[in-house]
């Protein structure tokens, strides 16, 4: 029986490491945040993503799989090549919950022919706040007018009543 | 009546005069004034660059507003001036340099600035001045693609010879920094100064300067923060356990040659905070041989906690020890239930997840100087084969496959967030 595990280089690198996102509640939103994903090694890597936890129904992710070219090491100063990746969020109108959280993981696949394959993760952590519904609030000004302008009105129709 | 009479033929008369004398002085045929003489009057204007007028600053790379995972990823190159609306209104991605309205010559443009600086503590660690790139267009004289230059501690020539700006001109100005791979997560701001005359002596120093420097630029004027960032790779190569007995346990540094060992996961030098590291996998399925039908015509599966791992914290010499192997966790959805969090590390800084065993290092790459020595977490792979699978049958000949997976977390965090 032969049994073999195998792995050669796998890697990746991600910012930033969470997101923290807060909504009014009762809006119809939509947010676009961007993630950079990093290939540090000097061989092509490829990218996967998902999306856990409860805040998955209000994300998506584009693209959600893509490679990177080779990097300059893992050990090396030089700058990385890395890839954008816009992450959109829809909120809608209504929402049962105040916060909703998960994760949006990125996998580099697991390299291809060997018999116990290897993957690197990475993941942000996501929380979405549904805040409080805005309420509407006059300012003093405008309060005062209203009460001035309703008592003229009652004088008024006074005025008119003894006049008649 | 009369007397009246007598006023407007009076103002009648006074207003034909005017009018008369009027025509008599300036009209085109009789314009010449009595006596008056041509004369030359000899002014001489001075070349005066003006004034510089510097908008759209202070040069802010970062483009979101920041926070604890806002900023600039480090080891990346060339990342613009962005237009901060949220700052200020009309706020452009590049620096506009004008002469004011006394300009009246062309004039060289010339550039200097210092390191950006780490804001808490800048002794500490700081982005070279020539991080950072500049190029434009000087109005037009240069056509594109246009040359890109580096700042320096000293004068740098942005528009100058022939490509000179024009009196009461301008030039718009693009900037762009590279963020050093495992710089900290931190605010980073330095100086700028732009400078200008009218001719094209090049500038020597800012003593030595003759010109006009430019009115809103210095301190604070270049500003960057770096977000944290973490990056790891696992280098290996295959481990072969080789063939093995039911029954046996091998050990990838004994048996068979140790290609590959031991296994390394390296924290990257561009990782700036402390990281926590997780490991997780599936149980071993037959995919050759008898293995791949054993179990009533199905692939026999051997329990994946019959893997087992060590790492360098326990030390080299430990690995012959089954104590000091840390069972993988396998109660991850789809594989076998029963492993607790018990069995993994006891070194443990953050809190364990069920999904997740491991936690095996924390690090944080990061030396005072501004460079990182990545860290190789060194590990040793062992397995036991079991007599039966987990079917009940016979471990049969054949090859296993399973996965494993390797994740990293910022310091103290969770590895899964459901």
């Amino acid at each position: 029986m032969g049994i073999c595990l195998v792995t050669i280089v796998n890697a990746i690198g991600l910012s930033p490491l969470s997101m923290d996102i807060t909504v009014e509640k009762g809006k119809e939103v939509e947010i676009v945040r961007n993630i950079q994903v990093s290939n540090p090694e000097e061989s092509p890597i490829r990218i996967s993503t998902r999306v856990t936890g409860a805040v998955a129904d209000f994300i998506t992710i584009q693209p959600d799989s893509f490679e990177l070219p080779a990097g300059p090491g893992i050990r090396s100063t030089e700058a990385r090549p890395y890839k954008w990746v816009t992450v959109t969020f829809k909120i809608p109108r209504e929402v049962k919950q105040s916060k909703y959280t998960g994760e949006i993981v990125f996998t580099q696949q697991p390299v291809l022919g060997g018999t116990m394959g290897v993957s690197a993760e990475l993941g942000i952590g996501v929380s979405l706040n549904i805040g409080q519904m805005a309420l509407a609030e006059f300012p003093p000004y405008i309060l005062i007018m209203m009460f001035v302008m309703v008592v003229l009105l009652v004088i008024s129709v006074g005025f008119k009543r003894k006049m008649v | 009546m009369k007397k009246q009479i007598l006023a407007i033929c009076s103002m009648l008369i006074v207003i034909s005069i005017t009018v008369a004398l009027s025509y008599f002085f300036y009209s085109g045929v009789n314009a010449q004034i009595p006596y008056a003489q041509p004369t030359t009057a000899n002014v001489t204007i001075m070349g005066h660059v003006g004034y510089l007028i510097v908008n759209y600053t202070p040069i802010v790379f970062t483009p979101i507003p920041s926070g604890s995972d806002n900023g600039l990823q480090p080891g990346t190159r060339d990342n613009p001036k962005v237009a901060r609306t949220d700052l200020r209104p009309n706020d452009k991605t590049f620096v506009r340099v004008s002469t004011n309205s006394s300009s009246n010559v062309n004039w060289c443009l010339y550039i200097n600035g210092t390191d950006v600086n780490m804001t808490l503590n800048p002794i500490y660690q700081y982005i070279p001045i020539n991080n950072i790139s500049f190029n434009t267009s000087c109005n037009g004289s240069y056509s594109a693609p246009w040359p890109t230059k580096r700042l320096s501690y000293g004068m740098q020539e942005v528009c100058c010879g022939s490509n000179k700006i024009g009196p009461r001109n301008f030039t718009d100005i693009y900037f762009y920094i590279d963020i050093p791979a495992g710089w900290l997560n931190q605010t980073y701001d330095g100086a700028l100064w732009f400078y200008a005359n009218g001719t094209s002596t090049p500038a020597e120093d800012n003593s030595t300067w003759y010109g006009t420097r430019g009115s809103g630029a210095g301190q604070g004027n270049t500003s960057a923060i770096v977000r944290q960032y973490i990056e790891f790779s696992l280098g290996w190569v295959p481990i072969g356990f080789g063939t093995m007995t039911p029954g046996t346990t091998s050990n990838a540094s004994v048996t068979p040659a140790p290609a590959g060992f031991p296994s390394n996961v390296t924290i990257g030098r561009a990782t700036n905070i402390y990281v926590d590291l997780y490991v997780n996998g599936t149980n071993l399925v037959g995919i050759s041989g008898a293995a791949l039908t054993a179990c009533a015509g199905s692939p026999a599966q051997m329990n994946a906690t019959q893997i087992t791992y060590a790492n360098t914290t326990m030390g080299a010499l430990d690995i012959v020890t089954a104590a000091f192997y840390k069972t993988l966790d396998w109660s991850r959805t789809g594989v076998k239930e029963g492993a607790t969090t018990s069995n993994c590390l006891d070194t443990v800084t953050g809190p364990l997840n069920t999904n997740w065993c491991g936690n095996w290092y924390k690090n944080k790459g990061m030396s005072i100087n501004g460079t990182v020595n990545p860290s190789d977490i060194t590990s040793y792979w062992n397995i036991t084969v079991p007599t039966q699978v987990l079917c009940g049958e016979p471990t049969p000949a054949g090859t296993f496959k399973g996965d494993i997976s390797f994740k990293i977390v910022r310091a103290g965090r969770l590895p899964d967030v459901e």
